[in-house]
C-alpha cells in the first residue's frame, strides 16, 4: 500500500514538474516578432535607429525618413516590393557598409560613383606593370619611371591575406629604388588585420593611427572608447628610408580607407589621388522577422586630431586622372607621384 | 561526424563489455559510492540572439558528457562535463543555418535532509554550478557572425531519489546472459533554481573584426549578472549485478540573459545514455 501511495505521488510530482518547466520555457522565450511588411520595416527602422553611428555627423532625420517610407508599406505588398521600400530607406544613409540581402536580391550604396573614376587598370597593366611586373603574394610590382627607379606596388583588395614577410620583402627589392608608389585604388577593403601587416613594416617609429567608438547604447552619442590603434615598427622589418606615396580614390574603401588614415599619420607617406569612398564606421549584421539580412556601421572612426572622415579621407595632393592622358596610355596621378618621389 | 560515431561506438562497446561482466554478488548496496560516468549526448537547442536576430535558431547538438561523482547516505557530490557539436537553422532562411559547439560543465553539493522507507525515498538540497560556454557561427550574420559567450549560474537544488528493488532470476535477454541476483533501480528528479545568473556575451553591438586589426572576439564581450535560469533533469539507473549500472537523463535547460537589446534566449532539451563505473 505504501508503495503504492509512493509511487503515484511520485508519478504525479514528475507530471507537476514537466508541466512547470515547459510553461517556464514559454516566459522565457518571448513570442518571435510577427513576420509582415510592417513588422519588418520598423524592425529594421528601429534597429537602424538605435544602432547606426553617423545620423549626426550626415545630418539624416531618421524620424523623417521613417515617415517618409511608412506610408509605403501596405500589407498585401509583395516581397520584392517590400525590398524595394526598405532599400530607398536604408540608401538614405549614403553608407557603402550598408546592405540589405535577400534569397533574390542584395541592396547596396554605389559610393564609388560619387567621384570621378581615377584609376584604369588597362592603363596600368600595359604601360606600367607591363609584362616583366613581379607578384609577390597579394602585391603586382615593377618599376616604373623613365629610368626605371621608383617602385610600383599595386594592392587591389584588402581581401587578400598579406604576410609580413611579402612586405618585407618588397621593401628590401625596392631598397635602390628613389622611393615607392604604393596604389589602393579602388581597393574595396577586407581584413583590417592586413593594415597593420603593411604599415607595422613600413613605419619608422610607433604612431597613433586613429581612435576607434563602438556604439555602446541606442542614445545618439552613447559610445564606447576610444581604442588607441597604432602602428608599431615590427623588431623585422627592412629599414626602408624612402618616401612612399599611397595613391587613393573615391573607390578606397573600408579597410583600405582605414589604411589611408593611418598613412596620414605617419611621416614617410603621402596621400595622392581623389579622397577615398569612406567606411570608417565598422558595420555589424543582423536578421529580420522574415529571415533577410541587413548590415550597417555601428562605430565611428576619428583621427587622432579628432576629425570624422567617414565621408572620404582626404589626399594631401589631390590629383584626378586626366582623360586625355588617360587616352595616349597615361596614368596622371602615377605620374604626378613619380614626380613627387623624384623631388 | 566520424568522431561522433567513434564516440558512440565506444561507449556502445564499453556497455556491452559491462553487461557481460555481471558477475560480482549482490550483497553490497551500489546505489551508493563513488563513480565515474560517461554518456551519449544529443541536445536539441533553441536559441535566439536578440542583438542579432528576432528569430530562434533550433538544432540538434551531438556529443558527450563525462562525470565524476559520489552519493553517500547524506552527500551528492559530483562535477561533470562534456561537448556538443551541431548546427541549427530558421526554417524561412533557406540560405543559411547556424553552427555551434557547446561546452557544458556542472558541479553539485547536494545534502539529505529528509528520507522514507529506510532510505528509499529522500529529499536533498544544496547549490549547483551549472555553465556551457559555446561558439556560434551564424553567416547571416555577416560582420556578426561569430560569438563566444559564457553562461554561468548559481543555483539552488533540490532533488528527490526514489530507489527500488527487486529480486531476479537468471535468464537471456537477447544475447546477454542475466544473472540471479537482487536487481536495484533509482529513479530521481532534481529542480534547480538561479540564486546568481551571470552572462558573459558580445555587448549592444558587436563586430568580429575590429578597426585594430585584431580579430579578437571576446574584445567586445561583457560580463553581466541579471535575467534568468532554470534547469530540471531526471535520471533512471539501471544498476547492473557488478556495481555499474545504466543511466538515461532528461535534461532542460533554459535561460534568458539580462538586457533588452542584445538578450540572449537559450533553451536545451538534452538525451543523456550512459554508464556509471562504480569507482568503489
Amino acid at each position: 500500500m505504501n508503495q503504492r501511495i509512493i509511487k503515484s505521488f511520485s508519478i504525479f510530482l514528475f507530471c507537476c514538474l514537466a508541466l512547470f518547466v515547459f510553461s517556464c520555457e514559454q516566459l522565457i522565450f518571448d513570442q518571435e516578432v510577427a513576420d509582415n511588411p510592417r513588422q519588418n520595416f520598423e524592425y529594421l527602422w528601429k534597429e537602424c535607429n538605435e544602432k547606426y553611428s553617423f545620423f549626426d555627423y550626415k545630418k539624416i532625420d531618421w524620424q523623417a525618413t521613417y515617415n517618409k517610407y511608412s506610408p509605403q508599406i501596405k500589407d498585401k505588398m509583395t516581397s520584392d516590393e517590400l525590398f524595394k521600400v526598405l532599400f530607398a530607406m536604408l540608401n538614405e544613409l549614403q553608407d557603402g557598409h550598408v546592405n540589405l540581402i535577400s534569397p533574390f536580391r542584395s541592396s547596396r550604396y554605389d559610393f564609388d560613383l560619387l567621384g570621378p573614376e581615377n584609376y584604369d587598370l588597362r592603363v596600368v597593366r600595359e604601360n606600367y606593370l607591363k609584362n616583366d611586373y613581379v607578384i609577390t603574394g597579394p602585391f603586382e610590382h615593377a618599376l616604373v619611371g623613365s629610368d626605371k627607379r621608383i617602385a610600383y606596388v599595386r594592392y587591389s583588395s584588402f581581401s587578400d591575406k598579406v604576410a609580413p614577410a611579402y612586405v618585407n620583402f618588397l621593401l628590401s627589392y625596392y631598397r635602390n629604388a628613389q622611393g615607392l608608389i604604393f596604389d589602393i585604388r579602388q581597393n574595396g577593403g577586407g581584413s583590417a588585420a592586413n593594415i597593420f601587416k603593411i604599415l607595422n613594416m613600413m613605419a619608422t617609429k610607433k604612431t597613433l593611427l586613429y581612435n576607434s567608438y563602438l556604439k555602446s547604447g541606442p542614445g545618439k552619442e552613447d559610445y564606447e572608447g576610444p581604442q588607441a590603434v597604432f602602428a608599431e615598427p615590427d623588431k623585422d622589418r627592412f629599414n626602408f628610408t624612402k618616401k612612399i606615396v599611397v595613391l587613393i580614390d573615391r573607390g578606397t574603401f573600408s579597410a583600405a580607407s582605414f589604411f589611408a588614415l593611418g598613412a596620414r599619420e605617419l611621416d614617410n607617406m603621402i596621400l595622392m589621388g581623389d579622397k577615398t569612398g569612406g567606411g570608417l564606421g565598422l558595420p555589424n549584421g543582423g536578421q529580420l522577422p522574415n529571415g533577410w539580412t541587413y548590415r550597417f556601421s555601428i562605430s565611428r572612426t576619428l583621427s587622432p586630431a579628432g576629425e570624422n572622415f567617414e565621408s572620404g579621407v582626404p589626399p594631401d595632393i589631390q590629383v584626378l586622372l586626366k582623360k586625355s592622358d588617360r587616352d595616349r596610355g597615361v596614368d596622371t596621378v602615377i605620374e604626378r607621384a613619380i614626380e613627387e618621389l623624384k623631388k | 561526424m566520424n568522431k561522433t560515431c567513434l564516440l558512440y561506438g565506444l561507449i556502445l562497446l564499453s556497455s556491452i563489455q559491462s553487461l557481460l561482466a555481471q558477475e560480482k554478488s549482490a550483497q553490497t548496496d551500489y546505489r551508493y559510492g563513488k563513480y565515474l560516468g560517461m554518456a551519449a549526448l544529443a541536445d536539441y537547442q533553441s536559441n535566439r540572439d536578440l542583438g542579432v536576430s528576432p528569430l530562434t535558431y533550433r538544432g540538434f547538438l551531438f556529443g558527450g558528457m563525462g562525470e565524476l561523482g559520489f552519493e553517500g547516505k547524506r552527500w551528492d557530490i559530483a562535477i561533470d562535463g562534456g561537448v556538443g557539436v551541431g548546427d541549427s537553422k530558421v526554417k524561412k532562411v533557406a540560405t543559411f543555418g547556424a553552427s555551434s559547439t557547446v561546452f557544458y560543465y556542472n558541479g553539485r553539493f547536494l545534502y539529505k535532509f529528509w528520507d522514507k522507507n529506510e532510505g528509499n525515498l529522500d529529499f536533498r538540497a544544496g547549490l549547483q554550478l551549472g555553465g556551457y560556454s559555446a561558439q556560434r557561427v551564424t553567416p547571416a550574420f555577416l560582420n556578426a557572425s561569430l560569438v563566444w559567450e559564457s553562461i554561468n549560474t548559481l543555483f539552488a537544488t533540490a532533488k528527490v531519489n526514489w530507489r527500488i528493488s527487486h529480486t531476479q532470476t537468471a535468464g537471456r535477454f537477447l544475447f546477454i546472459r542475466r544473472n540471479a541476483g537482487v536487481r536495484h533501480v533509482k529513479f530521481s528528479s532534481q529542480l534547480s533554481l538561479p540564486l546568481l545568473h551571470s552572462v558573459w556575451r558580445p555587448d549592444y553591438a558587436y563586430i568580429e573584426d575590429f578597426s585594430d586589426g585584431d580579430a579578437n572576439v571576446y574584445a567586445n564581450n561583457k560580463l553581466n549578472f541579471g535575467g534568468i535560469r532554470f534547469q530540471w533533469r531526471t535520471d533512471g539507473y539501471y544498476y547492473l549485478l557488478n556495481g555499474n549500472a545504466l543511466r538515461l537523463t532528461y535534461l532542460w535547460d533554459a535561460q534568458r540573459s539580462p538586457g533588452e537589446i542584445n538578450r540572449l534566449e537559450l533553451g536545451h532539451h538534452q538525451l543523456l545514455f550512459g554508464l556509471m563505473f562504480r569507482l568503489n
